[in-house]
């Protein structure tokens, strides 16, 4: 083949492939898909709770709108890492102002090492300028579209619903030591970046720990307390009042202690929800027009939940 | 920087090729080079020194064995045979060195912590109040790999397969070419050397080719492999908590993960090199149409397991006392069983050696015997099996035996990688226990599966992914080569099919938010 051919051929294939993935990636790039936090109106929620697994197997957004009227999201993503989180709620942020974020902790020690999370920072970038890379996940919401099944995801607002207990029984584990366990570089970058972000938009940074003997321990939290005591941040670490939360090892955990279960995460929601309310002073929307949609939500919710009368 | 990262793909690799194609062919060899050590020192920084280091070394004990066979022949009239004779006892010490210093090097950086620790636990049983210091060295991503082609450069000049190489550089792009540095194929000398030095121009077709293999080495790696990890590390990390069909399950999907991660990462390091028109042998063929363990092993992993037997299992086999032993051994037991008392050492040594090659842990040691007791067990049975196979006319080349077999290999296969993946040779015994124990069908109506991390629809685009890897293993069994058969097709054909490939790679691909890189399992060995 002649070198000319080759050259128009490659050039052809490129720019077709190219052709392909831009029209491909408006269909990918989330609008307003079921079950996702930009399907709720802008400008509508209070607070968000960001994280990894963690956060969304501690927090019901749907019990605090029972209890408090508090309307927010949990936007926790499985092995989420700091800078993910962070990239996530840039974007939340241009369509939502909330007064409130809940940082579970757990993804600050999410750590792969500078090199590592250098290389995957390009590959971000890259990423991010490509639609249907930084999107492709969506085909799952793309065939549910429609679905029970999506629908049954929106009214627990991001919480994964999770039932059936595997007890912990490995004791204390938050043993006295004024060792810390280091925040990695790159995840204190993106831990001020977050803080900034908040300080900017005129938003309340809450850094919050889950109680989870499988991934936290006294290093890491104090670690986390000099952060927020040099940076000037609430840290509320739930694993040093678990006994008063009420969590019951021998059945608020569906994984021996990794992640909370329902029962541990209405515990874990109750709390935060007296937090919000006396603290933070948020508002009581049960009842505004505006906010029907939650009222309706609410039905669904419990009835999932087994909490229908 | 990994294989599968978007800074190797879009940026590492088309900079060096386009540099490669704006070269002169006789500097090509020097880019590769750079490029090579380059790479290294991004994932292994100052380690960099060992792979340096034993690039020298080679060099200089290749020119050392080379110096003594010239010195030899130099020799004329009587002396020649006194100095043939000084040079090979000068070549065999020569070759000691070469092999104790990179083996031991090996087994320094890698292998101390273990040792270290296993001789602590015993001095704690005895009477004495010593406890070694505990040595934990870094270890250079690749070691295991670079370390094995040192070796058989070494042995191969010492036989005089090949003549040593006077340029280091040459011998230095061997050992560190970035393709193959991190884990393998497992490359000689006399198959890659020179055709990394060559520059060859880079042609439509190898290109092509190239970029082909590696698509799918990313399908196997993106699609199948790192999404199966979810479920796998969920099931092995807390594997207290899974009995029964779970456990199984956990096995079977690390299982399919390994080979689609090793094989996928092995379609990237070939295609890479296919695409500078370098030859890097294949590391796989369809092993899980293997009927017996010799045979998976000759299928899974064939640069390792071919360079244990050229570099390990042949020369114990040719020693003076396994010789004796079989000679004695088949006086008294017959051939058959002679024969097996006479290779007994030589595998042993071959499986302990491929065990502990895997990682520092009493798990690996086990996976290493469990595959010797079988092979050794196997080759003992098949005369029997033949026989009774015969005395009842059963057709051993037939549909159902075959297939048969091959259901009995990937069961055996599958028990072998839930030991090799537990963290630990206990925690493996506990879950092999427990997949009897705990058996109920109820985990497969309750919704147990999808608490492992992955949804219906992970589940659905690794088995779809799986069938696909089925469809062209069978293909490739059958002789049928899909690049060239897909490379007769027209041109938009052609090139719906290969748009189709990338974008079910983009699509599909278990990356990205929710997903933790997964660094290549084989890497970590």
């Amino acid at each position: 083949m002649k070198p000319k051919t080759i050259r128009i051929r490659a050039i052809g294939f490129l720019a077709l492939l190219t052709a392909v993935i831009q029209l491909l990636s408006p269909v990918f790039t989330p609008k307003n898909e079921p079950g996702s936090i930009l399907d709720e109106p802008v400008n509508s929620l209070d607070y968000l709770v960001i994280g990894d697994s963690e956060c969304y197997t501690s927090i019901s957004p749907m019990e605090l709108w029972k209890s408090c009227g508090f309307a927010g999201y949990d936007c926790g993503v499985s092995a989420q890492r700091i800078q993910d989180a962070y990239y996530q709620l840039e974007k939340t942020l241009r369509r939502q102002t909330p007064k409130v974020i809940l940082l579970e902790t757990n993804l600050i020690f999410r750590n792969r090492g500078l090199r590592q999370e250098t290389v995957t920072a390009f590959d971000h970038y890259v990423g991010n300028a490509v639609g249907l890379y930084e999107y492709h996940n969506n085909w799952k919401q793309l065939i549910a579209v429609g679905s029970a099944a999506a629908l049954r995801q929106s009214v627990f607002k991001g919480m994964r619903y999770r039932t059936g207990a595997s007890p912990y029984t490995g004791g204390a584990y938050m043993a006295g030591t004024d060792k810390k366990q280091p925040i990695g570089e790159v995840q204190e970058i993106y831990l001020d970046k977050i803080a900034g972000l908040c300080r900017e938009k005129n938003i309340r940074l809450v850094l919050y720990s889950v109680p989870s003997p499988r991934n936290w321990n006294q290093k890491k939290h104090n670690s986390v307390a000099e952060y927020a005591r040099q940076n000037k941040l609430t840290f509320l670490d739930l694993n040093l009042i678990a006994d008063k939360l009420g969590i019951d090892w021998s059945k608020d955990t569906y994984d021996r202690g990794d992640h909370l279960n329902f029962s541990g995460a209405q515990k874990v929601t109750s709390y935060i929800g007296s937090y919000l309310s006396d603290r933070i002073g948020l508002p009581d929307h049960r009842g505004e027009a505006a906010y029907s949609a939650w009222d309706r939500d609410l039905g669904a919710y419990l009835k999932s939940t087994g909490q229908a009368a | 920087m990994q294989y599968v990262s978007l800074l190797y793909l879009l940026a590492f690799l088309p900079l060096v090729l386009l540099l490669y194609r704006l070269l002169p062919q006789r500097r090509r060899w020097r880019l590769l080079l750079a490029a090579s050590y380059v790479f290294f020192f991004l994932m292994s920084k100052q380690l960099i020194f060992y792979l340096f280091f034993s690039a020298i070394s080679i060099h200089g004990i290749g020119l050392w064995l080379d110096a003594c066979d010239a010195a030899a022949a130099r020799a004329e009239g009587e002396a020649a045979e006194a100095a043939r004779l000084a040079c090979a006892q000068k070549k065999k010490r020569i070759l000691c060195y070469g092999v104790v210093l990179h083996i031991g090097l090996l087994v320094l950086l890698k292998y101390a912590p273990f040792f270290g620790q296993n001789l602590n636990a015993l001095l704690l049983k005895l009477p004495l109040p010593v406890q070694l210091p505990e040595l934990s060295l870094g270890v250079p991503v690749g070691i295991s790999f670079f370390s094995l082609q040192a070796v058989s450069y070494i042995s191969d000049v010492y036989h005089r397969r090949i003549r040593a190489d006077d340029n280091l550089g040459r011998l230095a792009l061997f050992l560190a070419f970035f393709p193959v540095v991190v884990e393998g194929p497992i490359c000689r000398y006399s198959d890659t050397a020179q055709t990394l030095y060559e520059g060859k121009p880079l042609e439509y077709e190898n290109v092509t080719f190239g970029i082909q293999r590696m698509v799918w080495g990313l399908f196997k790696k993106l699609v199948i492999a790192d999404r199966l990890n979810i479920l796998v590390e969920k099931i092995f990390t807390n594997y207290r908590d899974y009995s029964g069909i779970v456990v199984l399950l956990g096995a079977v999907c690390y299982t399919l993960q390994l080979y689609a991660d090793f094989s996928g990462c092995i379609d990237l390091t070939i295609g890479t090199a296919e695409m500078f028109g370098v030859t890097v042998p294949e590391n796989f063929r369809q092993p899980f149409f293997s009927r017996t363990a010799s045979e998976f092993w000759r299928r899974w992993h064939i640069t390792l397991g071919t360079w244990f037997k050229d570099y390990l299992f042949y020369p114990l086999s040719l020693t003076k006392h396994v010789k004796k032993i079989g000679r004695e051994a088949r006086k008294k037991l017959g051939r058959h069983l002679g024969q097996a008392a006479q290779v007994f050492l030589p595998l042993l040594a071959v499986w302990v050696c491929n065990g502990l090659w895997h990682g520092a842990g009493w798990n690996y040691l086990f996976f290493g015997l469990y595959y010797f007791i079988l092979i050794l067990l196997g080759n003992l049975w098949e005369p029997a099996a033949a026989g009774i196979a015969k005395f009842l006319h059963l057709n051993r080349e037939g549909f159902l035996w075959r297939a048969m077999q091959t259901v009995k290999m990937a069961a055996i296969v599958v028990t072998g990688e839930l030991f090799f993946r537990a963290n630990g040779l206990r925690a493996g015994f506990s879950m092999f226990r427990s997949i009897f124990t705990g058996w109920s069908a109820a985990v497969l109506r309750n919704g147990a599966l999808m608490k492992l991390g992955l949804d219906g629809y992970d589940f659905a685009a690794a088995a779809i992914g799986l069938v696909f890897v089925l469809a062209v293993d069978i293909l490739h069994e059958n002789g049928i080569s899909v690049r060239r058969e897909t490379a007769e097709l027209s041109l938009p054909i052609r090139w719906s099919i290969y748009l189709a490939a990338i974008l079910l790679v983009v699509i599909f691909g278990a990356y990205g938010t929710g997903y933790l890189p997964v660094d290549p399992l084989y890497a970590g060995f």
